[in-house]
């Protein structure tokens, strides 16, 4: 048995605390296979257009190279690959949280303001052009994407009526089998984990920023403004999400970013009352009075001083949130109230009683993904809770 | 000086509430007393009126009304027309009444009202319960007399005058007279009552008069080609019943479930029908004034929303019909389990109609894209209707050429469905003044403007989706982009009637012969009116309004056909296709026919049965 001293942590002060629960969360083998689990939608969401895609990589026709695929990249698809490169250097580089923070925001709207002027990907997509320009000998040779399906690529020359299962097409090249459109099942689960991915960081982001808000206000005012407050959460507390959700795909148009927004909107309340418990817990103790007594500015007090030291359980509530956010817009799409054809997990496990038979792998992928996925967000959501909350810690 | 709250007090006050509580439930018991008691006088009544009719009907002298024989030795030849098939199926060897007809609804219905409903559900219903003077026979299309014993026409064809028969009687016993014919109309015609669609229909009679309990006369105020129809398919309402709601017309155009008629079946309350109860039964009319006598002891129509909860239900055999979307035809048909308890029916019913693509042609007070007679012709050599039914639909319907059925004499045979020409489609667009002006791949209009389009539908419809997926890939072929926007059902009726949307898709029910009045002709682009695509042409309006006044039947098809060809060469709408009715009824269900109407299962007088020893539902 060594001494005692040597199992000690080292000294606090020369431990930055976002390092260390970051490493307290790591040491959990479930937060580890969260992590690697959206880790792995990340990596296929930033790169599904060179994963999935009927637009060829590369080919050269008449001695000429084209790459239709590069001309069909969106201004979304640029940015995300602008932000994983920026992630990347800030990983090399070992940066601290606000380097993160600021470097991916400034990237983030650089990188969208600019695509989005620059880029202009032609709107009408012929897929079956490529497979007909093939089967006429048009291409020198042609690289396609490992899965040579783009999501909406429905494949009516091919003649299949889908809703086949895996490897029964003629060609048996479809892995997770045919949507009821004929679409290749693989390729739009590909390109249905950005949906996923990104209604559940922005909504969430939404409701955060709202929730620390209104909740910080509450709990640092208190009095009038807490009682109003409360007033205010308990009335979103009471909208039901699902069926404001129904009622406004009902009456406005089916758009994910007016999803997000909603599923946004309404969720906040809950990081508002932690926000405002941990608030008015810390409002009382002796560093705030002393940023008062020094006659810091009140933003300064708010966000410098007080925020940090509650953010811990929101986070916990955040990883959460981002699961149900994911299972709203599953459930939305499952219902048969989602996007029209872009792909969703939820949208897909809805085909999986059609046309009078049990279709297994409708159920088993898009199933599984949003299962792993909300399983992933869940098993982190809990290692955050024991490496911030040291009543929870398991001993 | 408070006094606390000892053991006595909690049995005083359990004996306090003990005793409210059992006052309450005497209360509700003797309510409930009172209830049954009136239940059964009136019940009462309704037998002693019923065998006072009996008396009377057994004392008259002069009049061979009943005759007491056996109905094994009924006469084919005393039956009425109308009856004859019905009367021909009591004939067969294995005939036995009795036994449920249990069906399913694919969404929940407001209301069972007549003139106030508006969905096909209710009409269904109705279809049981309300009888009008005439039917027509399904073989031969002819009409024939059902409340009507024979009726005649005067020389200038504007005056009908029925001959009602003997013996009619209300499902409560109240007798059927001239009197409620006369009111049916007028009730309709009531500005209070909300029958708006009616209405415009009935406009063309000027009056309905009773001449006598037996006679009833309709008078025209013009020559209107379908006016035997018009007249004939009147359903007669109850004087009794109905005529209280027109001091509080308020109460009726609200109301849920008033339905009384004379049809074979009736509503076991005929006021109390909620749409909460989740279903609809009927009952046998046990006063029903017909020869032949309904076999099914009841009809019974779930609600079952969910399509794949409907079809497990249909394989456990809780529901005894199932309409097959084509996706699950085939596989339904392969499934053994099924095909042994089930028979299965493929037709075309005239009645199903045709679906289309409106193409709006006035937004805002703007003239749209599809003003241009030439675009709307490019957009109906792009859609390709042959695949679309060969994928979509898996062969089962056919390509639709006009609103008239391909059947009937209104269609003009040398008339054949545009087929899928992508050359002829682009040059007409570039006549029209579109070309890919910026090299994108998308046409664009002489201001720059791209070739896009929101196509409305129904939300709901899983094979409506594919379609509009299949057509926006069409079209993305010739460089016009379309957006699909799947909408709820009442959205929808709201943008049609304020005739916001670019393009609709939408189906039309018909029949054998139908007037093309109400979506075609100007003056019905008002607001409200069927015309939603602000469609004009001046020469079909002349065609339609003289093809509507020419009574004889040879002078009318040629002006219908011409009206065909303008509608040909204008193409308002896109016409897509007549589906075909993919059907499955329980083995048990006999004498299932095919018939030019269409299958006979919702015909009256009812014409299938169940055989003795395959009655389920026995008791």
């Amino acid at each position: 048995m060594s001494s005692p001293a040597s199992s000690l942590p080292p000294p606090r002060q020369s431990q930055n605390y976002t390092a260390q629960v970051a490493r307290q969360v790591l040491a959990q083998w479930g937060a580890r296979l969260g992590l690697a689990w959206i880790g792995l939608l990340g990596l296929l969401a930033v790169f599904a257009p060179f994963l999935a895609s009927s637009h060829p990589l590369l080919l050269s026709q008449d001695g000429q190279l084209d790459s239709p695929l590069l001309r069909y990249l969106t201004p979304a698809d640029a940015s995300l690959l602008a932000l994983f490169c920026a992630g990347l250097i800030l990983v090399m580089a070992r940066a601290s949280l606000r380097t993160w923070l600021v470097g991916l925001g400034s990237v983030l709207i650089l990188a969208g303001v600019t695509s989005a002027a620059l880029i202009r990907p032609p709107v009408l997509a012929i897929y079956e052009q490529y497979r007909q320009q093939e089967a006429a000998g048009g291409y020198d040779w042609v690289i396609y994407a490992p899965i040579p399906y783009s999501p909406k690529d429905y494949q009516r020359d091919r003649g299949e009526t889908g809703l086949q299962p895996p490897l029964t097409s003629p060609q048996a090249d479809h892995w997770f089998g045919t949507e009821e459109n004929g679409a290749d099942v693989l390729s739009r689960m590909v390109h249905a984990s950005r949906i996923a991915l990104g209604i559940g960081f922005v909504a969430t982001s939404i409701a955060l920023l709202l929730g620390i808000l209104i909740g910080g206000l509450m709990g640092y005012f208190s009095g009038v403004m807490d009682i109003i407050g409360m007033r205010l959460v308990e009335i979103f507390e009471a909208v039901p999400t699902l069926f404001l959700l129904l009622t406004f795909v009902a009456f406005f148009e089916r758009s994910l970013y007016l999803l997000m927004v909603i599923i946004g909107l309404t969720s906040w309340s809950g990081y508002a009352r932690y926000v405002r418990a941990e608030f008015l817990r810390l409002r009382q103790q002796d560093f705030v009075q002393a940023a008062l007594a020094c006659g810091l500015p009140l933003r300064s007090i708010l966000f410098r001083h007080m925020l940090p030291n509650g953010i811990g359980p929101i986070l916990v509530a955040a990883s959460f949130g981002v699961a149900s956010a994911i299972l709203a817009e599953a459930v939305l799409s499952f219902l048969g109230l989602g996007l029209v054809d872009d792909p969703s997990w939820g949208q897909m496990l809805n085909q999986a009683v059609k046309s009078s038979t049990f279709n297994w792998w409708m159920a088993a992928f898009p199933g599984g993904a949003i299962f792993l996925t909300v399983f992933a967000y869940n098993l982190i959501g809990e290692a955050l809770r024991d490496a911030l909350d040291p009543y929870l810690k398991k001993s | 000086m408070a006094r606390r709250f000892t053991v006595k007090d909690f049995f005083l006050l359990l004996f306090l509430s003990l005793l409210a509580v059992l006052i309450l439930l005497a209360m509700y018991m003797v309510d409930r007393q009172w209830l049954k008691l009136s239940e059964i006088e009136q019940t009462l009544t309704e037998q002693a009126r019923d065998l006072r009719g009996l008396r009377d009907l057994l004392h008259s002298p002069g009049r061979n009304g009943l005759t007491l024989a056996p109905a094994e030795k009924q006469d084919a030849e005393t039956i009425p027309l109308a009856f004859q098939r019905a009367y021909a199926a009591t004939q067969q060897p294995d005939y036995h009444p009795g036994d449920w007809f249990v069906q399913a609804f694919g969404a929940g219905l407001k209301t069972l009202t007549p003139l106030v409903s508006t969905d096909a559900y209710a009409a269904d219903v109705q279809g049981y319960v309300l009888e009008s003077l005439l039917t027509r026979h399904p073989e031969t299309l002819e009409w024939q007399g059902l409340l009507a014993r024979d009726w005649e026409i005067s020389e200038d064809g504007l005056t009908f005058r029925f001959r009602l028969r003997k013996g009619l009687t209300f499902s409560d016993g109240q007798p059927l007279t001239a009197e409620d014919v006369a009111f049916s109309f007028s009730f309709i015609m009531n500005p209070a009552i909300a029958a708006p669609r009616e209405r415009a229909y009935y406009e063309k009679i000027e009056r309905v008069a009773a001449l006598d309990p037996y006679q009833v006369e309709f008078k025209f105020k013009e020559p209107y080609f379908n006016s035997l129809a018009l007249a004939g398919g009147l359903a007669i309402l109850p004087q009794h019943f109905y005529e209280p709601y027109l001091e509080q017309p308020e109460s009726f155009n609200q109301s849920k479930g008033l339905l009384l008629g004379s049809g074979p079946y009736r509503l076991p309350d005929p006021k109390g029908w909620t749409p909460d109860q989740g279903l609809v039964e009927l009952e046998r009319n046990p006063r029903y004034w017909g020869p032949v006598q309904p076999p099914f002891d009841k009809l019974l129509w779930k609600v079952i929303v969910n399509d794949s909860a409907r079809l497990t239900t249909f394989r456990n055999g809780d529901i005894d019909l199932y309409s097959a979307r084509p996706l699950e035809y085939q596989k339904l048909l392969e499934d053994q389990a099924l095909a042994a308890r089930t028979q299965h029916f493929e037709y075309r019913s005239p009645a199903a109609g045709y679906s289309y693509i409106a193409w709006n042609q006035e937004r805002n007070g703007k003239p749209t894209r599809f003003a241009d007679q030439r675009v709307r012709q490019a957009m109906t050599f792009l859609t390709d209707r042959a695949s679309m039914i060969e994928q979509i639909m898996l062969g089962h319907g056919e390509p639709a050429v006009s609103p008239f059925n391909p059947d009937s004499p209104q269609h003009d045979p040398a008339l054949a469905p545009r087929p899928f020409d992508l050359t002829k489609a682009k040059s007409l667009l570039e006549q029209a003044g579109y070309t890919d002006r910026d090299g994108d791949g998308v046409l664009e209009d002489a201001s720059g403007q791209p070739f896009r389009f929101e196509l409305v539908f129904f939300q709901d419809a899983d094979d409506t989706r594919r379609l509009v997926l299949f057509l926006k890939d069409l079209y993305a072929r010739a460089g016009i982009l379309l957006e699909p926007k799947p909408t709820e059902w009442s959205v929808m009726l709201d943008r049609i009637n304020k005739k916001n949307f670019d393009a609709i898709m939408l189906g039309w029910t018909s029949g054998v012969e139908i007037d093309i009045y109400q979506m075609f002709h100007s003056s019905q682009t008002l607001a409200g009116g069927d015309n939603f695509i602000t469609y004009q042409n001046p020469e079909l309006d002349q065609l339609i309004e003289k093809a509507r006044a020419t009574v004889n039947e040879s002078e009318r098809m040629p002006l219908w056909r011409a009206c065909e060809r303008i509608l040909y060469e204008d193409q308002p709408y896109t016409f897509l296709m007549r589906r075909k009715s993919l059907v499955f009824v329980d083995q048990r269900v006999r004498n299932l026919e095919v018939t030019p109407l269409g299958l006979n299962l919702g015909m009256t007088p009812v014409e299938v049965y169940v055989p003795g020893a395959e009655q389920k539902y026995a008791r």
